[in-house]
């Protein structure tokens, strides 16, 4: 789906745990996440900690969509946040 | 040194007594159904379906192959005993008889058996002689609770049925090593994945979750012996269910020719994390443990849908970096009409693969007489006993991950 | 009586070279050119009642109206069978053959088969389902071409259960369920024992090859721009009121977040079948970030989020099926303004 929004000229950022696969897919622009089963969030930090996590996937990701790229790209979050 | 008594059912009938005489298994209702009371289980019915009868049943859950264990040990340790290792002493085995878990469950994915016609051709569990266990829940019951009630009851009757088996005189004996004691032959292993995700996506090793576990070895016997127990209600067709563990073809395979054109190298059971952290992390840990056991090939299946190919990916990835020569098995996703490539992406490394079969072809399968398990059906509208289109993915163990199904795909 | 209609170009019908590629189709009764050695290859067994002939540049401009004129003409003819070439190199006959082929058989539902090299461009049809027989590069080889040919249409159209291996012709594509010889276990230990000696061996499945898309063009200032939420987590308002499948969606659903400012535990939860849901349906922003897309719209991270979201199940969905819906969502979401999408996967 990434990749058909992006065919029709709409940026398309995805995150996902599972970033081999959506390399090798082909999709643009991936924000790697931490388990398939919460891809904006992390169940083990507490609440406050989750929603800076998931601002911060979220600050990534629009970052992504203001980036240029020529293939396949991940942008990391950095861990420590 | 485990010795498997394989005593051949070519018959179930329900009735007053138990007894297996030429074939013939008989089983008191009264006795089965007093091994599941529950506060949580209203109701235990039992039917019986032959291979060949016109008959479909539905929602089932999981399916078992009776056993016990001669003298006083257990089998399904760490439910109906102690969380012992034994795969020693001998086991009794009811081979051609199986037992089906039927039961409402709204987190279950529907699956089907057809006894007779195209879908019964598929469906490995058609051949067998199926004792029927329909369970019904009390009102308001929590389901996690059911579940796991309705589990250990199924494993209990299917021990109950098992030891039915003690007084006969066994069809065949196996004797199964713990270890290989071939030499000169190259050593092949298995690495056999699990999915545990916890509430009704689990699988049980020695009784409990194997969610958070790294992988661990494990022996042909545990495994004959009933370690491993599914819990696991999503993919009908390409889960492990507790009759998979418990009949593994792989394991059976590299069994019989140990010795005379491999050695068998052993099972590193694996879990399927559901981060890609951890799933790198438990594909580095078994290649690993792979390369320690000196391992020169491993044969690696899966358990679930398309996360679970990268745990298959990622193993041979792995291993074949260690010079641990992998095969995989795995079902496609090749479309309804066989057009789309079937595989998503996968490494250089993971360039022998075995088809168990397209998950999407359409099976056309016609009415039935009878239906056991329900009067609805979630996969498509109509009479439950109506003719039907389904995908292959509802019937049950077609598309076998461990190859208990005889399907796979080709170019045509 | 087996009844053969012979698909040739302009050249081997005998009219002329380049100079006469343009030839619209026609027909003729009976065998032409390489159609008389057919005739003869089937000491009975059929006749070849008509040749159809095109010219290359004709049929490589206009793909779909050669067909239909074709198809026209075979109209009347009743054919049992179509052979089409040998194409050998020839790219442009070969592209016209195996397009013959493929139509015939697709769309017309009469067999059909193709001839020419395993590396004439032509040999793109056999992806699309067309039976083609190799054959060497040039029209020298025509008399090894023409019994390989012969023989797959007529066993094709006896209605034999045909297979790439046995029968020669290139893979078409199409994976079909078959019941295996030898159980998968039996077939996985000796391919393992023949890649640990070094022996040949042959993967079951082909390796895959993904078609790349080039990326869209980045957002300028993300600030002013319009987001649009996607999700493939199954993510749904509670009781799933358009009943998306827990695998194998077969459509996707836009469900209104206009005034919401998060998606409540217990008001949305997640169907996919592939994952246990019991965390997402603890907090279902865990899916879809919406309580901090919110946030950060206040404070002008980004101008606006779209008024719906887009939910389905990537869980067993075929290729074909999620590029559909992310068609229609970009069509929608492009006549409404949205800049970008942020698509979470599970």
């Amino acid at each position: 789906m990434a990749k058909e929004l992006e065919r029709e000229g709409i940026p398309t950022v995805l995150l996902c745990n599972i970033v081999p696969i959506a390399l090798t897919v082909g999709a643009n622009r991936v924000v790697p996440t931490r388990g398939i089963q919460y891809p904006t969030g992390d169940p083990s930090l507490s609440r406050e900690q989750e929603q800076a996590w998931r601002e911060h996937l979220l600050m990534t990701a629009l970052k992504a969509l203001e980036t240029p790229v020529t293939g396949p790209t991940v942008f990391p979050p950095d861990p420590k946040e | 040194m485990l010795t498997v008594r394989e005593h051949i059912v070519r018959d179930i009938r329900i009735g007053g007594e138990n007894s297996l005489r030429d074939g013939l298994l008989t089983v008191a209702a009264e006795q089965i159904l007093g091994l599941a009371t529950h506060p949580v289980i209203r109701s235990l019915e039992l039917h019986v379906a032959r291979p060949g009868e016109n008959v479909r049943i539905i929602r089932i859950l999981d399916a078992i192959q009776p056993r016990a264990k001669e003298g006083d040990g257990v089998v399904f340790p760490g439910f109906l005993g102690p969380a012992r290792v034994a795969a020693a002493g001998e086991t009794h085995i009811l081979s051609g008889c199986v037992l089906l878990t039927v039961s409402p469950l709204p987190r279950a994915q529907e699956a089907l058996i057809d006894m007779a016609g195209p879908g019964a051709g598929i469906c490995p569990l058609a051949k067998e002689h199926l004792l029927i266990l329909e369970f019904t829940p009390v009102e308001g019951a929590p389901w996690g609770e059911y579940e796991a009630a309705i589990r250990l009851a199924a494993l209990r009757i299917a021990a109950h049925v098992g030891g039915i088996a003690r007084s006969a005189p066994p069809d065949r004996s196996l004797r199964v090593p713990p270890t290989s004691s071939a030499i000169g032959l190259p050593r092949v292993g298995y690495i056999y994945n699990i999915q545990a995700q916890g509430s009704f996506k689990d699988t049980f090793v020695y009784g409990r979750s194997a969610r958070d576990i790294l992988q661990t070895l494990i022996s042909a016997g545990e495994l004959l012996d009933g370690a491993v127990v599914s819990g696991n209600y999503g993919h009908p067709s390409l889960k492990n269910s507790t009759y998979a563990h418990l009949t593994n073809p792989i394991i059976r395979e590299l069994l019989s020719r140990d010795g005379d054109d491999l050695a068998f190298g052993g099972i590193i059971l694996k879990p399927e994390p559901v981060t890609l952290e951890g799933k790198e992390l438990v594909a580095e840990y078994a290649a690993n443990l792979a390369s320690l056991l000196n391992w020169q090939g491993a044969i690696v299946t899966k358990e679930g849908g398309g996360n679970a190919d990268t745990d298959l990916f990622l193993a041979a990835e792995r291993c074949e970096r260690r010079g641990v020569r992998a095969v995989l098995l795995m079902a496609e996703l090749a479309g309804p009409d066989g057009r789309t490539p079937p595989l998503l992406g996968s490494p250089p490394e993971a360039d022998a693969l075995v088809s168990v079969g397209n998950y999407e072809e359409p099976v056309s399968v016609p009415s039935v007489e009878r239906v056991i398990g329900g009067d609805s059906l979630r996969l498509a509208d109509g009479p439950v006993a109506g003719p039907l289109t389904i995908p292959t993915a509802p019937i049950f163990g077609a598309l076998s991950p461990v190859g208990i199904g005889s399907l796979r795909a080709r170019a045509q | 009586m087996l009844r053969i209609v012979h698909y040739i170009n302009q050249f081997f019908a005998g009219l002329g070279g380049e100079e006469k590629a343009d030839l619209k189709p026609e027909i003729r009764t009976g065998p032409v050119g390489p159609g008389r050695l057919l005739q003869s290859l089937l000491r009975g067994k059929g006749e070849v009642v008509a040749t159809l002939i095109c010219g290359d540049t004709y049929f490589a401009e206009q793909p779909e109206e050669a067909c239909r004129r074709l198809a026209d003409l075979l109209f009347t003819l009743k054919a049992d069978l179509i052979l089409a070439g040998p194409a050998f190199a020839s790219g442009r006959y070969g592209l016209a053959c195996g397009e013959v082929a493929r139509m015939a058989l697709n769309e017309l539902a009469i067999p059909a088969v193709a001839a020419m090299h395993p590396e004439n461009p032509g040999v793109q049809a056999a992806a699309a389902g067309a039976y083609i027989v190799p054959c060497g590069s040039s029209a020298a080889s025509m008399k090894e071409a023409l019994p390989p040919l012969l023989a797959l249409g007529i066993k094709l159209a006896s209605g034999s259960a045909l297979s790439p291996d046995v029968d020669g012709y290139l893979p078409r594509g199409i994976r079909k369920n078959v019941t295996a010889d030898l159980p998968a276990a039996v077939r996985a230990v000796n391919m393992v024992l023949a890649k640990i000696a070094g022996r040949p061996f042959t993967s079951e499945i082909p390796l895959p090859q993904f078609d790349r898309v080039s990326p869209a063009p980045p957002v300028f200032d993300i600030r002013q721009a319009t987001v649009a939420l996607v999700t493939e987590s199954g993510l749904v308002p509670a009781g799933n009121p358009d009943r998306i499948e827990s695998s194998r969606a077969s459509h996707f659903a836009r469900y209104s977040i206009g005034g919401l400012g998060a998606f409540a535990s217990g008001k949305f939860e997640s169907v996919h079948g592939g994952y246990s849901t019991d965390l997402a349906n603890a907090d279902p922003n865990r899916l879809v970030p919406l309580d901090v897309a919110r946030r950060l719209q206040g404070a002008g991270g980004i101008a606006g989020l779209y008024d719906y979201y887009f939910t389905t199940v990537g869980n067993g969905t075929s290729v074909q099926k999620a590029q559909a819906f992310g068609r229609e969502i970009a069509a929608e979401i492009r006549s409404s303004g949205v800049k970008a999408a942020i698509l979470t996967a599970t």
